[in-house]
């Protein structure tokens, strides 16, 4: 199957171009900085991963749960490489999702951290522990880790 | 016979008027109310530090955002209504920062967090830490703390938070968790 068949395709209610809008938008001039460009891409991968079990697990509801970024995207911002890198990370996402393959697990939440620490994410009465770190990266002046989180002990399975 | 539909009008519109005004006053009745209930008492506990009301007091401030006709670039495009909220210290330099999407609107009301982050304040600046998402996020919410810096301090008494007349739960715990949707496979 040619990359862009998964463009237009769906796992539930996002396309691959829409989770590629959403990943271009929350990571937008966030660039590798000292990092490699393959982990850079990676972390954009696990984010795909991320965003389409969200969509599994939630469908029309992802919204009222995980409320990220919009996917639409402005025409400055899709004519541009970063978008098309998001656009491969989808891509290959939905191939590897459709072969039964993930390697977040089924986790649907990540976000930025602007600083080395590697301790739970607290919410309410708990915390969500850290699976996964990817960086350095630079955004602006400022180093950005991408990280990624455990599932909520009340987190439905993505179908 | 030109001046009665001319009164006739004014009326009306005085009425639709006075009606917005009492919808909008009542939204700040029950936000102001149900707020400081969803970020204490919610079904996952309370999401807001015990040093922000040691003394027994919350301070809050608060922002609605209904869906928006011509979102900006740092607006979200679908059909949410938001509701930004910060738990302030007595300085108001630092805090939290809760969103929530305001599922029912209309009593007994359904407020649900789907985000949190720390408001900090590093050299001067004001900033939100370990929210989820990416950049976009962020910078969304730091648009939204701009303007919850300044607006109008609530206050609740922590003894007097109701305990009953609203649902509210989490990305945590949400109350209904089964999926609308059933596709679930590529297709």
């Amino acid at each position: 199957m040619p990359p862009e068949a998964y463009d237009d395709m769906k796992v539930n209610d996002l396309r691959g171009r829409d989770v590629a809008g959403i990943i271009a938008n929350e990571d937008r001039d966030v660039t590798p900085g000292t990092s490699s460009p393959e982990e850079f891409y990676q972390s954009k991968v696990w984010k795909a991963h991320a965003i389409i079990n969200g969509d599994r697990t939630y469908g029309d509801l992802r919204l009222d749960r995980v409320h990220t970024a919009p996917s639409e995207v402005t025409p400055e911002l899709e004519n541009s490489p970063q978008y098309q890198q998001a656009l491969a990370a989808a891509r290959q996402a939905f191939q590897e999702q459709l072969g039964g393959k993930d390697p977040t697990d089924g986790r649907m939440f990540f976000n930025n951290r602007y600083n080395e620490y590697l301790g739970p994410r607290k919410i309410g009465n708990g915390s969500q522990e850290v699976v996964k770190r990817f960086g350095p990266f630079q955004y602006g002046s400022q180093k950005v880790y991408t990280v990624l989180y455990e599932n909520l002990p009340e987190t439905p399975a993505a179908k | 016979m030109i001046a009665f539909p001319r009164c006739f009008l004014l009326l009306f519109a005085a009425l639709v008027l006075l009606c917005l005004a009492g919808r909008a006053q009542d939204g700040a009745a029950i936000l102001s109310t149900r707020i400081p209930q969803c970020a204490v008492r919610s079904v996952d506990g309370s999401w807001i530090p015990k040093e922000l009301y040691a003394d027994g007091v919350l301070r809050f401030t608060y922002l609605y955002e209904p869906p928006k006709k011509n979102p900006g670039e740092y607006d979200y495009r679908d059909e949410t209504h938001n509701v930004y909220a910060a738990f302030w210290n007595r300085t108001r330099t630092k805090g939290e920062l809760l969103q929530f999407v305001w599922l029912r609107r209309a009593p007994p009301v359904h407020l649900r967090i789907v985000n949190n982050g720390h408001i900090v304040t590093q050299q001067g600046k004001m900033d939100i830490e370990d929210a989820l998402w990416g950049v976009w996020t962020h910078e969304h919410l730091t648009r939204r703390l701009a303007r919850l810096r300044t607006a109008p301090l609530q206050t609740a008494a922590f003894q007097q938070i109701p305990t009953r007349g609203a649902t509210c739960d989490s990305y945590a715990h949400a109350v209904d968790d089964s999926p609308r949707s059933s596709p679930s496979n590529p297709r």
